[in-house]
């Protein structure tokens, strides 16, 4: 019940945080304009102007997502013995992903303010951060997958103990 | 070799075709039930399951739509590609155990039976099922004209052919994806996509090198000129911004737990364990598929802005576009193949469950019981919905001219929205309600199509999916919580004690 109240406050303030975010008047052509020499493409144009006053309710944003999907991996994961050794790895993925979040968007606010144009494995730092952090990150959660089905997800006794209770279940039947 | 550019991948598109026609040949002998038909006998394995999860989850709009979204936003659709890696996770974490112990316990045979049992609710079973085929028909319509679109493209440039009309290449595409459907059902679907999996594998690490090698100084030449002409489009919002890409983050990552057609493979493997296998195939293919999608867009956006390209008629061009410009013919053939495999791959998926909505689950809900003979019903159900999703599919196009790449976007979210409280966190929370669920989905269904039938602009370009999904999942939650605890069958409360 405490998981549920957790994910269901992160639910609630990431609706929130949309509510005061829609509140907040946006550049013109703010996401995205017609390019004026290709019509086929768009620009991003303003630079850091386009989230000024969004930029820490983005980041809210993006943590309450993590965190909810780290608790959405834990509903799916728990069994009426609990999370048994799982927990703490998805804790430990959970903030590694949180600070790779936070480090994108930080590397971001230096970038739109043109004090950090620098390259990282050839993309813009924050750029290189979504494609080479962001995206591999969640690995983490793939290998407790895979490694932890057996032990901690659904062990050989679950199954067995399953088995046994709907095959008596039948039998009443 | 260049003189035979046109026919070789006229010629490559050709065998893949006559490959997934012998498919439905030979699965036509295996498929002797509704069973075979729709959960393949549940008897696939784990490298056959993690492939048809990855080829039905990157559908033509990762091929066509994907990289036509780079070209022309820069990299804001990157985070519907970043997003797989945790959302193939939701999806396998909330799901795979769970819907493969489900069938066991009911020997179910879709996604909406599932539903029903959980929350032993005939209404919710309806609703899951009307939501399916909405869905289904927005998405598949999608894939179709898809298809058609490259197909026509294809064939206008042989010398052979010249010009030919859309409806026609909707006929020929429609019909190979309706001969392996009907006639060997989810069996065809699931063996065609391994081998429609692994050709967009090779297709897409082949253009990736290509595409290295067409842009002066490479991926790093090709940011330079990108972030010349507009440093935002390189940025890791691309053009949108930063709300917009997040909220496609949040809708892509977690509605993938609510795409009947990806998620239904769950039901299908031979062991539960076997989901563990499973979900690294599938990730480590979309990772490898999505370098096509960043790498076709992103040298096409730099090739045009530096005046070695003409400027594309249409963004959703860059791929065949680039095929015939710059690459190899034969691996230009390779990869148009993978192309109709990618989006074949996931239509095939949804004239399934589309086919089980119609002559299963919405009877069963009604009148409590399916169709009379079930398995012919099925095969004529999955011609019908094919058809009707084709004549949409073409007053689509020529009444509202929208990127083929939105039109999945809603399609995804109009899954997403229904069916993640539903059957995601549904699923796995004892105290969640057939009411709860019933008044997630309409809620979902109404809000997706007030924002898309109002042509709603949301400020900051937030996806209208991820305002359903918020709204269905906050309702989900709500009513749950207010309604007195539901009354499980032992049978399913035992399921999901494990």
């Amino acid at each position: 019940m405490r998981l549920i109240g957790f994910l269901f406050a992160l639910i609630a303030a990431m609706a929130i945080i949309l509510a005061i975010a829609l509140g907040v008047p946006e550049v013109s052509g703010g996401h995205g304009f017609t390019h004026p020499l290709l019509e086929t493409m768009e620009r991003g144009g303003a630079g850091y102007a386009r989230v000024e006053g969004v930029l820490e309710l983005g980041w809210a944003f993006g943590l309450a997502q993590i965190l909810l999907f780290v608790g959405l991996l834990a509903l799916g994961a728990r069994t009426r013995r609990g999370l048994r050794g799982l927990g703490s790895g998805l804790v430990i993925g959970g903030l590694v992903y949180a600070l790779v979040w936070t480090a994108l968007v930080l590397a971001y606010r230096s970038y739109a303010l043109g004090s950090d144009p620098a390259l990282f494995l050839g993309f813009p730092v924050p750029t290189a951060l979504l494609l080479f952090g962001l995206f591999p990150v969640p690995l983490i959660f793939l290998l407790l997958y895979v490694v932890g089905f057996e032990r901690w997800i659904a062990t050989p006794s679950d199954l067995a103990e399953l088995e046994r209770r709907l095959a008596e279940l039948r039998r009443d039947s | 070799m260049e003189a035979l550019r046109n026919p070789i991948i006229l010629g490559s598109v050709g065998i893949y075709m006559a490959v997934c026609i012998g498919f439905g040949v030979w699965a036509m002998s295996r498929t002797r039930s509704t069973r075979d038909f729709f959960m393949a006998g549940r008897d696939i394995g784990a490298i056959v399951a993690g492939l048809a999860v990855f080829s039905s989850t990157l559908s033509g709009f990762g091929f066509v739509g994907g990289p036509g979204l780079v070209y022309s936003m820069g990299m804001s659709s990157m985070w519907m590609v970043v997003c797989a890696s945790i959302g193939f996770c939701l999806s396998f974490f909330l799901l795979a155990k769970r819907l493969r112990l489900f069938a066991e316990a009911r020997d179910t045979i879709s996604l909406p039976d599932a539903v029903g049992a959980r929350y032993g609710s005939e209404t919710t079973r309806l609703l899951t099922a009307i939501a399916i085929l909405l869905g289904v028909m927005g998405y598949l319509a999608t894939q179709i004209l898809a298809m058609a679109t490259v197909l026509q493209s294809i064939l206008e440039r042989t010398e052979l052919v010249g010009s030919i009309s859309l409806i026609t290449c909707v006929v020929i595409s429609g019909a190979v994806l309706v001969f392996y459907c009907v006639t060997g059902g989810i069996i065809a679907s699931v063996y065609t996509d391994v081998v429609q999996g692994s050709v967009m594998v090779v297709a897409a690490l082949l253009v990736f090198l290509t595409a290295l090698y067409t842009v002066d100084g490479g991926a790093a030449g090709a940011v330079q000129i990108i972030m010349r002409d507009d440093p935002e489009a390189i940025g890791p919002w691309g053009t949108l911004g930063m709300l917009g890409c997040l909220s496609w983050y949040f809708m892509f990552a977690l509605g993938g737990a609510g795409q009947p057609h990806v998620v239904t493979k769950f039901m299908m493997n031979k062991k539960v364990a076997d989901a563990r296998r499973v979900l690294p195939v599938a990730v480590g293919s979309f990772m490898l598929a999505a370098l096509l999608w960043i790498s076709i867009g992103m040298a096409m956006r730099a090739l045009v802005l530096d005046g070695v390209h003409p400027e594309l008629s249409n963004a959703d061009a860059a791929a065949s576009e680039f095929l015939q410009a710059y690459a190899h013919p034969i691996l230009a053939g390779v990869v148009f193949a993978g192309l109709f495999a990618a989006i074949m791959s996931t239509a095939d998926g949804f004239l399934n469950i589309g086919a089980a909505a119609l002559v299963h689950d919405i009877p069963v809900a009604l009148r409590g019981r399916s169709l009379s003979n079930e398995l012919r019903s099925a095969r004529i159900a999955t011609l019908g919905i094919a058809v009707a999703a084709a004549l949409f599919a073409l007053y689509s196009h020529y009444q509202n001219e929208r990127l083929v790449a939105l039109l999945g976007a809603f399609g995804w979210g109009t899954f997403g929205a229904a069916l993640v409280p539903t059957v995601a966190i549904g699923f796995n929370w004892k105290r969640a309600t057939a009411k709860a669920a019933n008044t997630a989905i309409v809620a979902s269904l109404v809000v997706n199509f007030a924002i898309e039938l109002l042509d709603v602009d949301i400020p900051f370009g937030i996806h209208g999916g991820t305002i359903a999904l918020l709204v269905s999942i906050t309702l989900f939650f709500g009513i749950s919580l207010l309604s007195p605890p539901p009354e499980l069958a032992p049978d399913i409360e035992a399921v999901m004690d494990v």
